[in-house]
């Protein structure tokens, strides 16, 4: 079967990293706004609360300047959470769908936590 | 017996659907031609958006990287280091279709808009594909 532009593009090690990384990058910017989205928390008011501008926030939010990992926790914990990681084998096609928000993957995890506690039992 | 020219090259796929460049009846692909002049870090950043479109659906990418336009033309956007660059697409089921490429000429007054030569490239390539699929359906059905 042909390959999709995608697996071409991830044969290169050196575009996989790329690709990683871009991937996480997105999925943290996506994470921070679902998160602002449903606290009703507005740009303006997260560059208050963190003591930036407005532009810097829509910075942090394009995912186009590279920020530290202090930073990206220092607005989550502008907006009352815990930023939280995990790692896994990489996957570039999902089986199922797998909606990036906090409500997901707090989903996903308690989902996964229930699976291993009936495996026990 | 001629060669027939695919519609579309896939791009990415997964549990949603499928994201595809159009193939022009020259066998030109407009929106992968734009694609190959992007830097490697512009790639990477869209064929993250694709696959995300391709896993997820649009449900779950955020308005702010695709959004409907204008019509049944949707685009799938990103800021890559200060350039505004616009995938224009349409939705044929579970595909999305990218019909071409550009990058915004700027965000100032007067300059945000798309260009009307990226309007009607896009609405040309849209009628094309549209055409195509039709007449490859009529050929299917006379076989």
């Amino acid at each position: 079967m042909k390959k999709t532009l995608v697996e071409e593009f991830v044969e290169d090690p050196k575009h996989m990293r790329l690709y990683q990384q871009e991937r996480a990058i997105y999925q943290v910017t996506e994470l921070l706004e679902s998160l602002m989205k449903e606290l009703g928390v507005s740009r303006a008011e997260l560059a208050k609360r963190l003591g930036k501008s407005r532009g810097w926030i829509t910075q942090l939010l394009d995912g186009d300047s590279n920020k530290t990992i202090r930073t990206v926790a220092d607005a989550f914990a502008a907006l009352g959470h815990e930023f939280c990681s995990f790692s896994r084998p990489i996957e570039i096609a999902t089986k199922a769908s797998e909606p990036i928000s906090s409500n997901g993957v707090k989903k996903r995890r308690r989902a996964r936590l229930l699976a291993e506690r009936v495996r026990k039992e | 017996m001629a060669t027939e020219v695919p519609h579309t090259e896939v791009v990415a796929k997964g549990a949603w659907g499928t994201v595809e460049f159009a193939v022009r009846q020259s066998g030109r692909v407009p929106a992968k031609e734009f694609f190959n002049t992007l830097t490697d870090k512009a790639r990477a950043r869209f064929l993250v958006l694709f696959q995300q479109m391709a896993n997820a659906g649009s449900e779950n990418v955020s308005a702010k990287r695709f959004k409907k336009e204008m019509g049944k033309l949707f685009a799938f956007r990103h800021e890559v280091d200060k350039r505004q660059i616009r995938f224009p697409c349409i939705q044929d089921g579970n595909r999305w279709i990218l019909t071409s490429g550009f990058a915004k000429p700027g965000a100032r007054k007067g300059l945000g808009k798309w260009p009307k030569s990226a309007i009607e490239r896009a609405q040309a390539i849209e009628a094309e594909y549209w055409a195509r699929k039709q007449q490859a359906e009529a050929e299917r059905e006379q076989r």
